[in-house]
């Protein structure tokens, strides 16, 4: 003996005219044993009369108006209803943030690297100047040594035009002062001309 | 209520309408908004329950048609395209509410234990249902059920589209929305059960 779980699913079709005759007559045999099931299948049926009596509402009166003024509003907005400010559709908004923020990080890393080049990043500060000396006090970064003094520059000039000049300052003594000045100017110029070399590479 | 019929046979279709508005007829479109709007307010009220959103919703749905005009094609009918887009807006309205957890069905101002007077009319099964089921009990209960049967009950017992055309509105296969309706069906029938209980 079948459900009356069965008979449910059966109950659409049965209001519908959609079971064949001997389906029928078994859904109709089932009806005619079980109270619960006709009441049911007959509640069905009033609810669908019911539904299709509901008071249909309307929209109001100023709903054309309204909606003329937000097409003309769209129109306004662009094709895809997007903000002037916002150039783009909207589909394409995420990958444009995306790909911002992609630049972003590209261009942060690629500062960072040529920050932490010491000459290239002198080469953006004018103000004053780090030069290496034998007279400043020495200091250590791991097994490299360093001698550094600040000199204040009174014109804007570069790391290569400088250089040369403090290492000029060098103290010079005796009879092999000559010797030594020349000695230092060779120095100075090949000094100046390895700067320039190296001032083009990272110019942009 | 019945879907959307022309009332004049002379008058164009709603394939030829949209038509002519692709190619830049605007009364076309207003005519459209015209054949249209109630219907689907019914249709979006039925499904959200609440008159003011409904129209909110309605709006969005011209205002899509508007804009997306040329993604229409003849190859479907007219009306199944414009009943998917109320359908998916409605629907995408009671997944925000259900995240903002303001479903309730208080909103319709109707009391759950109300009262209503039976008439000592000669007895008619139908007319005394009528009597005993007014219509905020019934949209109350149908709010009750979840958006996958509310959708079919509405669109084929008080919209009465074929089962074909639910089908194609709903994106879903023929027999699945069959089911459904029976479901549908069964479960308003176990929750109005009590109101029709009381002849």
């Amino acid at each position: 003996m079948k459900s009356c779980e069965h008979y449910e699913e059966l109950c659409s079709r049965y209001l519908e005219l959609e079971l064949s005759a001997a389906e029928r007559k078994d859904f109709e045999e089932h009806l005619n044993s079980c109270p619960s099931c006709r009441e049911k299948l007959e509640d069905i049926r009033l609810i669908r009369q019911r539904l299709k009596k509901l008071k249909p509402i309307t929209t109001t009166p100023d709903f054309e108006t309204v909606l003329r003024a937000q097409i003309q509003m769209s129109k306004h907005m662009g094709r895809f209803g997007r903000s002037p400010y916002w150039p783009l559709p909207a589909y394409l908004r995420w990958p444009a943030l995306g790909l911002a923020a992609a630049l972003l990080i590209f261009a942060v890393t690629f500062l960072f690297q040529r920050g932490g080049d010491f000459q290239w990043f002198r080469s953006l500060s004018p103000a004053t100047e780090t030069f290496a000396t034998p007279s400043s006090p020495s200091i250590s970064t791991g097994n490299i040594f360093y001698s550094l003094e600040l000199v204040p520059l009174p014109q804007k000039k570069t790391h290569a035009e400088n250089q040369p000049k403090a290492l000029e300052r060098q103290p010079v003594s005796g009879q092999a002062g000559g010797e030594a000045v020349h000695d230092s100017v060779q120095i100075a110029k090949e000094a100046r001309e390895k700067a320039k070399r190296y001032i083009r590479t990272v110019s942009f | 209520m019945t879907n959307v019929a022309r009332n004049d046979p002379n008058s164009p279709t709603d394939e030829e309408l949209i038509e002519r508005f692709q190619q830049g007829d605007i009364h076309a479109f207003e005519q459209i908004v015209k054949r249209y709007k109630d219907p689907l307010l019914n249709f979006i009220y039925r499904f959200v329950g609440n008159q003011e959103q409904a129209e909110d919703l309605l709006q969005e749905t011209f205002l899509r048609v508007y804009r997306n005009r040329h993604a229409y094609r003849r190859v479907a009918k007219f009306s199944t395209w414009i009943y998917t887009i109320a359908g998916n807006l409605a629907r995408t309205e009671l997944r925000k509410r259900k995240r903002r957890r303001l479903l309730s069905i208080s909103d319709l101002g109707v009391e759950e234990d109300k009262d209503y007077e039976v008439s000592d009319d000669e007895f008619n099964p139908e007319q005394h249902v009528d009597s005993l089921l007014h219509d905020e009990v019934i949209q109350r209960e149908i709010n009750k059920l979840s958006p996958k049967f509310r959708e079919v009950i509405i669109l084929r017992d008080i919209q009465e589209f074929s089962y074909e055309e639910i089908s194609k509105i709903l994106r879903i296969p023929i027999g699945t929305v069959k089911s459904r309706v029976n479901r549908a069906r069964l479960r308003l029938q176990s929750q109005l059960k009590k109101y029709l209980d009381k002849k």
